[in-house]
């Protein structure tokens, strides 16, 4: 969000575990944790359009996209790599 | 010859992450390229850290980094919002929020992720060092 800020062209890829983080229905309240499924619908607020999801990490754990909080599009590996090839910088979180 | 910026995500002691940074830091150094800024975040801001005391016969992370950015004069950024919640700050920071004492080495500076954004627009390369 603050390179999106800066006017940086951005794309967000969630693969591996990290595609739990889109599922609806969270509640970090019993864990006294923030509620982080709360946040990405702002991505449309800072123009972050490109929402990718590795398909092959959604099949093997049984999750489809309407189970998300977002509209997103789903990737196969080699559109992976060419997203990472493509890219002038990548951040992994 | 290219610039470079280093992100550094790993505590000291704790992955091969912070020291493999250190090492491609010198190297780069070294071979005559150039840091454009280092940028300490999550748990890399421990790098920073006054208060840490390792055994005599192991590297000193935090003075290597800081022998490293006082000799070269490289712009060392310490992310404000992961220092904070880690318990480092800095003088003016422990006087706001009421703590004995800062602790963040010289040659740190603490600032925000404009500052990271900032680095990738301005290296040719960005280098994430993560566990």
């Amino acid at each position: 969000m603050t390179a999106a800020v800066f006017e940086q062209p951005v794309t967000v890829l969630f693969c591996g575990d990290g595609v739990w983080q889109l599922l609806s229905g969270q509640n970090g309240e019993g864990l006294q944790v923030k509620t982080l499924a709360r946040i990405f619908p702002a991505f449309d607020l800072y123009d972050i359009r490109e929402i990718q999801v590795a398909q092959s990490s959604m099949t093997e754990r049984g999750l489809h996209p309407g189970d998300l909080v977002v509209d997103v599009e789903l990737v196969a590996d080699e559109q992976v790599r060419e997203l990472i090839a493509s890219s002038k910088t990548v951040f992994v979180f | 010859m290219s610039s470079f910026s280093l992100v550094v995500h790993g505590a000291p002691y704790t992955s091969q992450a912070s020291v493999s940074a250190l090492h491609f830091c010198r190297a780069a150094l070294a071979g005559g390229h150039t840091i454009y800024r280092l940028f300490f975040f999550q748990d890399g801001v421990h790098n920073a850290s006054a208060l840490i005391v390792p055994p005599q016969d192991e590297l000193h992370i935090p003075h290597a980094w800081q022998q490293l950015i006082q000799q070269y004069g490289l712009d060392a950024i310490v992310c404000v919002s992961s220092a904070l919640k880690r318990g480092l700050v800095n003088d003016e920071e422990a006087a706001r929020y009421d703590k004995p004492a800062g602790n963040v080495l010289p040659g740190f500076t603490v600032g925000g992720l404009g500052q990271l954004i900032d680095a990738l627009q301005h290296s040719d390369r960005l280098l994430n060092f993560a566990p």
